[in-house]
């Protein structure tokens, strides 16, 4: 009893000391936040109200261009290419970072430092230069199609780039930390007694798995495919790079603005993807209380 | 019944309420160097409370963790009712575990979180539910299982894991320091209640503990251990009144420990012993050769009565605490200068002793024992 209780003590002693911080903005410090929102209604919130004010301009009654977007079959179909594309990448960015997280999660020491490295490291790369390494090796006389000719797994080259596979593929790779991530935050807070009990009270591994693990580590798998989602449906650089003849809104949404110069279009369109983006983080935030019994989800970003 | 054949077929149980025997033989664990369990023999009679203590790093979550399967042990046998049970994996074994942190699974309901092992083991829904109803009228818990554990007090979800646990009826119960969580009112509360709980059942429980207080109330036998290995068997009073070392003496209740250097057997099974530092005791010889000198406080006598027992000493008080109707005085004794520590309950109309007051010590050589090991100084 002696020997357990100053351990006892201290876990006790360190919530509240983190409640009690010196510092909070509810303490006259508010002022602190000026400059940075500031910056955000000058640069940000003005620009964005702008771009909705012009979707409703140009000729004809306001809603034209929305009228033109959801009538005009090649830009619903970007939309859907979009929406498709968004899903396939979170869906197989979840399927590769689920098994990673686990075991990262369940590393430790050098292993952990390690592991963790390798998935930031990426992470820092810029995307623009992590989506011209694909390009080379995914052309078609880039560094995959050479290789399995030379080892004579093909005839010809297979086409990666004008299709899409590759867009995806590239996607997948820069989305990978952002679904990892979360997975590991959940999956390291997840109890390794839970997966012991249920083992001893019946569960083979594999209902372990189903009725305890998969469960538990849900608001990482939702709060990982949300972000991943989310930042697909917006992707630009790798799209516009490695896109071919199928294009995402963002792309889309540029060629506008820039090319055809048809300011009106491109402000709807972005309206939309913004719209359809905060519906489903709403739908996601409504999901995830739900799901807590009330309880915000936080620390994920 | 078959629901339990189709869980364990390595071994056939018998499902009526009662305890399994539980034998460990040669049960050894080492991790490359490192020796978490060294070669440990010990049987477990069917519906005994048997409880293990030992400091952290003494090997006791070792052995319940080969118990429960979830370590393999790098030797030995583990047999439950005569059958082997090493290659069972835990999920087949039967057992009942309550945890440290009770391990309830939070994304479910107390009635889910009891009803889980049913699921397992696929009982249908009507008997699920009545059985997971008994349970939660045995733990006193009845309108709570729709409840998420996190709704519950410490109290309340330590009982869900106790229930969760017993709704199978196992034939050994494994309990990880089960009360470590709770705070000392609700923790001897439910020292009871699991103890009624056991007796009900009939189940075997084995139960570590690094309280050992909580230990030798609950226990029918306890096992001491210490850096991976069993110190001492026995029922919680022959532990307390027989220690065989100094560990032992140390670890369970309190005790003077004065070393010895000289033993000369005497007849009856007394010996007379010379303190270090001066002056000669008589003393239990229990294990033979002994060098050091183990007395319980309450078995001291201090202040005139004194002189009437077997070994006396001038001593002077160097320290008196009073706590609710007894009184402990730490004394030191004249010429060795070892301290004894003496512990007796008091009356309204008894005065206290002051410290650095003079006054005189003993004890009945039937009191004193000769004990193995070197007591720390």
């Amino acid at each position: 009893m002696s020997l357990a209780m100053p351990e006892r003590r201290l876990e006790k002693l360190s919530p509240s000391a983190a409640r009690h911080r010196p510092w909070s903005p509810e303490r006259g410090h508010a002022l602190l936040l000026l400059p940075p929102l500031l910056l955000l209604v000058a640069f940000f919130v003005i620009p964005l109200a702008d771009v909705v004010l012009q979707s409703f301009a140009g000729p004809g009654h306001p809603l034209t261009q929305y009228e033109r977007i959801f009538t005009q079959s090649s830009t619903l179909q970007v939309l859907l290419y979009t929406f498709q594309t968004a899903a396939t990448v979170t869906l197989c960015t979840l399927v590769l970072s689920y098994p990673v997280a686990f075991v990262v999660s369940r590393a430790k020491g050098n292993l952990l430092h390690l592991s963790l490295a390798l998935i930031l490291i990426p992470f820092w790369t810029s995307t623009v230069i992590r989506t011209y390494a694909w390009i080379v090796i995914l052309q078609r006389r880039g560094v995959l199609n050479e290789m399995m000719l030379d080892w004579g797994w093909i005839e010809r080259p297979l086409k990666l780039m004008s299709n899409g596979v590759g867009m995806q593929i590239a996607m997948i790779h820069i989305m990978l930390p952002f679904m990892v991530i979360p997975l590991l935050n959940t999956m390291r807070g997840i109890d390794g007694n839970l997966l012991r009990a249920a083992a001893v009270l019946g569960a083979n591994p594999l209902r372990q798995f189903l009725s305890v693990y998969l469960p538990l580590s849900l608001p990482g798998v939702s709060a990982g495919s949300i972000l991943v989602f989310i930042s697909s449906l917006g992707f630009y650089i790798t799209p516009a790079l490695l896109g071919g003849q199928k294009t995402m809104v963002a792309v889309l949404i540029e060629q506008q603005a820039s090319r055809l110069l048809d300011w009106p279009m491109a402000s709807a369109l972005a309206t939309v993807l913004l719209v359809v983006t905060c519906l489903l983080f709403l739908l996601y935030e409504r999901a995830m209380r739900f799901a807590r019994g009330g309880k915000t989800v936080g620390e994920v970003s | 019944m078959n629901v339990h054949a189709d869980l364990t077929p390595d071994h056939k149980v018998i499902a009526e309420k009662r305890g399994a025997l539980v034998e460990f033989g040669g049960v050894t664990k080492t991790y490359g160097p490192v020796t978490a369990l060294r070669p440990t023999s010990l049987r477990i009679e069917a519906g005994e409370f048997f409880a293990i203590i030992g400091p952290s790093g003494s090997g006791k979550s070792t052995l319940l963790g080969i118990t429960a399967g979830f370590i393999v042990p790098s030797a030995g046998m583990i047999r439950i009712d005569g059958a082997d049970i090493v290659a069972v994996p835990p999920y087949s074994r039967n057992f009942g575990m309550v945890f440290q942190n009770y391990a309830l699974f939070p994304h479910m309901t107390v009635a889910e979180n009891i009803g889980f092992p049913l699921r397992m083991r696929g009982v249908a829904k009507a008997e699920k539910a009545e059985r997971v109803a008994r349970a939660l009228a045995m733990v006193r818990l009845e309108g709570l299982g729709d409840r998420r554990p996190s709704e519950l007090s410490g109290g309340q979800q330590q009982r869900v894991a106790l229930a969760r646990a017993a709704v199978y009826d196992p034939l050994l119960l494994l309990m990880d320091e089960p009360l470590g969580a709770l705070d000392k009112n609700l923790r001897e509360e439910m020292q009871e209640e699991i103890k009624k709980f056991q007796k009900a059942l009939g189940v075997t429980v084995i139960y570590v503990t690094h309280d050992q207080q909580e230990a030798a109330a609950m226990a029918d036998r306890l096992a001491i251990m210490r850096n991976g290995r069993l110190e001492q068997i026995g029922s919680p009073r022959e532990l307390y009144e027989r220690p065989q070392n100094v560990f032992v003496a140390g670890f369970l209740g309190e005790a003077s420990i004065l070393p010895v250097t000289k033993t000369s057997p005497l007849a009856g099974g007394f010996a007379v012993a010379e303190l270090a530092g001066g002056g000669n005791v008589e003393a239990v010889a229990s294990t033979g050769v002994g060098e050091a000198l183990c007395i319980r406080p309450e078995c001291i006598v201090v202040g005139p009565d004194a002189e009437q027992t077997d070994n006396v000493f001038a001593a002077q008080v160097e320290e008196a605490v009073y706590a609710n109707g007894s009184v402990r005085y730490r004394l030191r004794l004249d010429g060795s200068g070892h301290v004894v520590n003496a512990r007796f309950s008091t009356r309204p109309d008894l005065v206290l002793m002051q410290p650095g007051q003079r006054t005189k010590v003993g004890w009945a050589r039937r009191d004193g024992l000769l004990i193995e090991g070197r007591p720390e100084t």
